[in-house]
């Protein structure tokens, strides 16, 4: 298969042997992942586990050591830009321009992802709605608190409509309204068809939300499946706590309440 | 629990020693001989990719800032001293030079004894002779010394008449020109009061930039506190400790007191007669006590300001005090310069005695000789109590200030909560074009930057010479020189810093489906239309203000061209000399790629006082084509920028192509200054062994260093791999032949030029012309067998492997092929005597093609060395 040509049959996402070294320090190693379309899939995994590391070689930040990391086919490092159409991405910390409005940098994406000022009206009034930041819009980027500046975040990463969207800690600095809103949109694109990607720590929202699971640690990975598949692979009945536990770590290390 | 927080003294000493902490980090970070981080360390994380590079120049750079700013402030202070000697003692007289005085003086005591001579025909005899004397001695002072400055309307009859009258004591001699003693401070009562003041107002100027620069661009945002402040106040100390630790970060730990001040203190106590150790503790005195004084008020004003004014006037007067700061920075600098130092001279006299007594310039009381004891204990005294009192009142000041907390209402860009976004608010060009004018307009600081300071250039020099003015702005040349100066220096500040601006939302740039190159080229694209504007409008300037001078068409464009071009190049450096991993506090470009951008736009400005329009020519291709190798290294590290272990694949450049044509231009011209002392070859045969010498030398290397960086596709690029076998090549035959037919077409070209500039002389320009010299060389004047062997055996392969093999295939990178072929070839024709430009280029069309279609370098090879062949019979015939 071409590289350039995308496929109809190919996985959103499609990790293969992915491999990142710093220096002498592995932070993923030989990650063999497959995602398919209409999936929530989370990546969990502890503090420096190789979470952000992956998202930002899936973003095209990062170049693999080897293997590869594939979206919809194409290379994500060296098509970045083809994939970058395909793809919103929500970071764990957002940093926008002090000097710019929301609403001036929501209008600034849209036009570099090539729409129109009215579609990026029609695509950004309801979600902007939903996650309540229509009275902040005039105001400048510089005073957001850091939810505000996740949600805006967001907004730039759905108004394009993108067919895979990647959330690295979506939640962390929500508060209740927007984590609801958030899960709502989240839960809606599945059903849509479109693929969501998702890293994060808080395991019962992972449990609620997510169809298929990943757990990473030291860079590797320790599970992948669903929780039906992993709760039978691992011949045990309990919560994705415990799973994670056991596999992610020692066990030994949960503290007696 | 801790029951008891550290004291207001303990607390203060904490965060003055964590304030220094930066510092030591870095000096420590700078050993010459690193403990090498084995693999137990962990978790690295962030590795540098540039290693232990620039480390050592850490440490020397701060001094050798240091011992440049003392020489400047040498020779300021040299010049101000015989300035105020001179101005003294030249009330009223007319001001001659030292060597007419010198004469004067000596005869003097002539015309005296022959005055009174008491033979009458002796004396007549002498006054005669004396009467010529004097009158050529004046005519030539007055018509040949117009560098002494003095009334222009004094004629040389005029001198005559006040010598008479008054002797030598009507004259004094200008020694302002003699630099070469050693300043000393002027003895005599008014000279010495003079210069006092003049110190007296640098010292006020300095204090000005002390006070103004940290309020202007050393504040990120003037109405925010600092979030390291905030979370220091966060700490069980008093609100005083904090502001203590404050006032040291802003007396003492910044770059201006200790690199600039205490040289500065230290000279004006050396003057003063000081030895130099007892100079160095009053300095240090001086220093401390001048610091103190403007961090106390640099505290109070940022939070008075904060408190008092309203949100959007304190974004005015953040670029207020840049604008402030760097005119003072500017005229310290300058006073260098003869018509500021008279200026200052002038405003010094002008003023009364008491302004030394001002609270800012008690030091220099200590220096100023001759002064009383009483008068010294009491400057001691007050220097000694004057900061304590300062400081502690600007503690108090500033606990009263934030008695109603820390903060006020926000920062000073507010925008309105729960507004109706209007539809159309900017209906003009969106994209990234408008969204960085968005971001120009909205930082006043960057305004000012980008178009207040760089204009400080021409206005001192206007302002404060108009004889400047008229000698170098008179033509043209120098304005359009003065305009391209203007625009490069504000790229310093806007372009340059393209990509430190964007450390942090680079991820919102990469999320669009645009390469990251583009986006850059586009918002430089802006700046270079900033920097037009700049530019074009000083130039505008210049000539509506001198209605006498003759436009060039040719220099305008140059200097447009050279505006638009060094936009790019500022940004290309500055974007490849980022490191975006590195967390540092302000935006800066790293001093390297500072240095290389002024030495490049420095040669650029000498290239518009070149005469000939074929070095002109040459400048500017050479110039366009690094601009392109700049951005393909750009290019080339994009993908990796917030990579901290990937460096991007080595691949050839077209920047190799130009250091390659650079190192044979210089190791060939060595080898043939080496072969002309040191050898007793003919000159061809030295030209020849030199030519080949140097060919080898760069190849090897170059070969080498691409091979040690493990080039991608090393000798397919170059054509240089005759033994694969998927290798697309054609037949030998079939090459080798198109390659003597390409030849032999260039061949035509060059006899179909020749006859052309026979037959229409018209054509022909001076340097066109033929070249005799070149004629008797290549007919081989002086041993004719070495010239054969040059221009067959050595010169092609030498010039195809840097020109087609690097220059064209780096150019072929980027480019289609057809602008390839230009490019390389302009360049090859460029860098040849002026009678062979036009043959050459058409030689080097030739060659690239060759080279294109077979991909192998003996084709252009072959070709040159057809052409080489069929030139060398013409010429003989």
């Amino acid at each position: 298969m071409d590289a350039r040509s995308p496929s109809a049959l190919a996985a959103p996402v499609e990790l293969r042997g992915l491999t990142k070294t710093f220096g002498a320090f592995t932070a993923v190693k030989d990650l063999d992942l497959s995602v398919s379309s209409g999936q929530i899939f989370a990546l969990l995994g502890p503090n420096g586990a190789g979470k952000t590391t992956t998202i930002r070689m899936l973003m095209g930040i990062l170049a693999p050591t080897s293997g590869s990391a594939r979206i919809d086919g194409l290379d994500c490092f060296r098509d970045r830009v083809q994939v970058m159409r395909r793809v919103g991405y929500l970071p764990d910390e957002p940093v926008f321009y002090d000097y710019l409005r929301g609403s001036e940098i929501i209008r600034f994406a849209g036009e570099m992802h090539g729409l129109r000022r009215s579609e990026i009206e029609l695509n950004t009034w309801p979600v902007l709605q939903q996650l309540d930041l229509t009275d902040a819009l005039e105001e400048f980027a510089v005073n957001y608190s850091r939810g505000m500046k996740k949600k805006l975040a967001l907004v730039c990463a759905m108004l394009h409509e993108p067919g895979l969207l990647i959330l690295d800690e979506p939640t962390n600095g929500l508060d209740p309204f927007a984590t609801r809103a958030l899960l709502r949109i989240v839960r809606a694109k599945a059903a849509e068809g479109k693929t969501i990607f998702f890293s994060t720590h808080l395991l019962d929202q992972a449990e609620k939300l997510c169809t298929q699971i990943a757990i990473v640690a030291h860079g590797r990975l320790a599970a992948h499946g669903t929780l039906d598949e992993l709760r039978e692979r691992l011949k045990t009945d309990s919560s994705l706590e415990e799973i994670f536990f056991s596999v992610a770590g020692d066990d030994s290390m949960v503290p007696e309440e | 629990m801790n029951d008891r927080p550290p004291s207001a003294m303990r607390a203060a000493w904490l965060i003055a020693r964590l304030s220094l902490r930066p510092w030591l980090n870095l000096l420590q970070g700078a050993q010459i001989f690193r403990a090498v981080r084995g693999p137990e360390s962990g978790r690295i994380g962030t590795v540098p990719k540039s290693s232990s590079s620039g480390d050592v120049r850490k440490i020397l750079l701060p001094f050798l800032l240091a011992l440049i700013f003392l020489s400047i402030f040498f020779t300021e202070f040299a010049g101000l001293a015989t300035l105020s000697a001179s101005s003294e003692e030249s009330a009223g007289k007319i001001m001659v030079s030292p060597s007419t005085y010198s004469r004067l003086e000596a005869y003097q005591q002539q015309f005296r004894m022959a005055g009174i001579s008491t033979v009458q025909a002796v004396r007549l005899f002498n006054e005669e002779a004396f009467d010529i004397f004097l009158d050529e001695l004046f005519s030539y002072e007055a018509v040949d010394r117009p560098f002494v400055e003095r009334d222009e309307t004094i004629s040389a009859s005029e001198m005559q008449r006040v010598f008479r009258e008054k002797g030598l004591y009507g004259f004094a001699a200008d020694k302002a020109g003699n630099l070469t003693s050693f300043p000393s401070w002027p003895s005599e009562e008014g000279a010495k009061s003079v210069f006092t003041r003049a110190l007296a107002v640098t010292l006020l100027a300095w204090v000005l930039i002390l006070a103004a620069l940290p309020l202007g661009i050393g504040n990120k945002d003037l109405g925010q506190v600092e979030s390291s402040f905030e979370w220091l106040y966060t700490f069980p100390a008093p609100a005083r400790a904090l502001f203590a630790s404050k006032l040291l970060g802003y007396s003492f730990f910044n770059g201006t007191a200790p690199l600039l001040l205490f040289p500065y203190f230290w000279l004006v106590f050396v003057i003063g007669g000081f030895g130099y150790a007892s100079a160095i503790l009053l300095g240090l005195a001086s220093t401390i006590y001048v610091a103190t004084l403007a961090g106390s008020i640099v505290l109070v004003a940022e939070l008075a300001l904060r408190k008092f004014l309203s949100l959007s006037t304190l974004k005015n007067i953040q670029a207020s005090c840049t604008i402030l700061g760097t005119a003072a920075l500017f005229l310290l600098l300058l006073m260098i310069a003869k018509p500021v130092a008279d200026l200052l001279m002038r405003y010094a006299k002008a003023l009364p005695e008491p302004i030394v007594w001002n609270p800012f310039s008690l030091p220099l009381l200590l220096a100023v000789p001759g002064a009383q004891a009483a008068q010294l204990r009491l400057t001691g005294l007050a220097m000694i109590a004057g900061p304590m009192v300062v400081a502690l009142s600007a503690l108090y000041a500033c606990d009263w200030l934030t008695r109603d907390g820390l903060l006020t209402a926000g920062g000073p860009y507010q925008g309105s909560r729960g507004a109706k976004p209007s539809v159309s608010r900017s209906a003009s060009l969106g994209g990234i074009a408008a969204h960085e004018m968005t971001l120009l307009r909205r930082d006043r600081n960057l305004l000012a930057q980008v178009f207040v300071v760089p204009l400080f250039l021409p206005v001192f020099y206007l302002v404060f010479n108009s004889r400047f003015f008229s000698t170098v702005m008179s033509n043209f040349r120098g304005a359009a020189v003065m305009a391209f100066a203007v625009a490069a220096y504000s790229y310093l500040g806007s372009a340059g810093l393209l990509l430190s601006r964007e450390k942090k939302t680079l991820w919102y740039l990469l999320s669009f489906p645009r390469s990251l190159t583009s986006i850059l080229l586009q918002k430089t694209g802006v700046w270079a239309a900033v920097g037009l504007l700049l530019g074009g409008g000083t130039l505008a300037l210049l000539v509506h203000l001198n209605n006498h001078m003759r436009l060039s068409w040719g220099l305008g464009l140059m200097a447009l061209y050279g505006i638009v071009l060094f936009a790019f190049i500022a940004a290309a450096l500055g974007i490849v000399t980022t490191d975006l991993l590195k967390t540092g506090p302000q935006v800066q470009m790293n001093l390297g790629g500072a240095y290389s951008y002024m030495l490049l736009a420095w040669i650029y400005g000498a290239t518009f006082y070149v005469a000939s329009i074929w070095e002109r020519s040459g400048q500017l291709v050479l110039c366009t084509l690094l601009t392109v190798a700049l951005w393909q290294k750009v290019d080339d590290a994009c993908p990796f920028l917030l990579d901290p272990d990937e460096l991007p694949p080595r691949r050839i450049n077209l920047a190799d192509g130009l250091i390659a044509v650079f190192a044979f231009g210089a190791v060939q011209s060595l080898m043939a200054t080496i072969l002309e002392y040191g050898s007793s070859l003919s000159q061809s045969a030295q030209t020849t062994v030199a030519y080949i010498f140097a060919g080898l030398i760069v190849a090897s290397v170059t070969l080498w260093v691409l091979w040690a960086q493990s080039a991608t596709d090393l000798w397919r690029t170059l054509g240089l791999d005759f033994w694969s076998e998927d290798h697309p090549r054609l037949p030998l035959k079939r090459y080798a032949t198109g390659a003597v037919i390409l030849g032999l077409a260039a061949v035509l070209g060059v006899v179909a030029y020749n006859c052309a500039l026979t037959l229409l002389p018209q054509l022909q320009w001076e340097q066109w012309g033929h070249d005799e010299a070149l004629k008797s060389f290549l007919a081989g004047a002086d041993g004719s067998w070495w010239v054969w062997v040059l221009f067959i055996v050595a010169a092609p392969p030498v010039e195809e492997f840097i020109f087609r093999g690097l220059v064209f295939q780096g150019m072929r990178r980027v480019a289609g092929p057809a602008l390839a072929i230009l490019g390389s070839a302009a360049l090859f024709a460029l860098l040849h005597p002026p009678v062979a430009v036009i043959p050459v280029f058409g030689l080097g069309i030739a060659t690239a093609i060759s080279f294109e279609k077979s991909r192998i370098l003996w084709a252009p090879i072959i070709t040159h060395a057809v052409y080489n062949t069929c030139v060398l019979i013409l010429s003989r015939l």
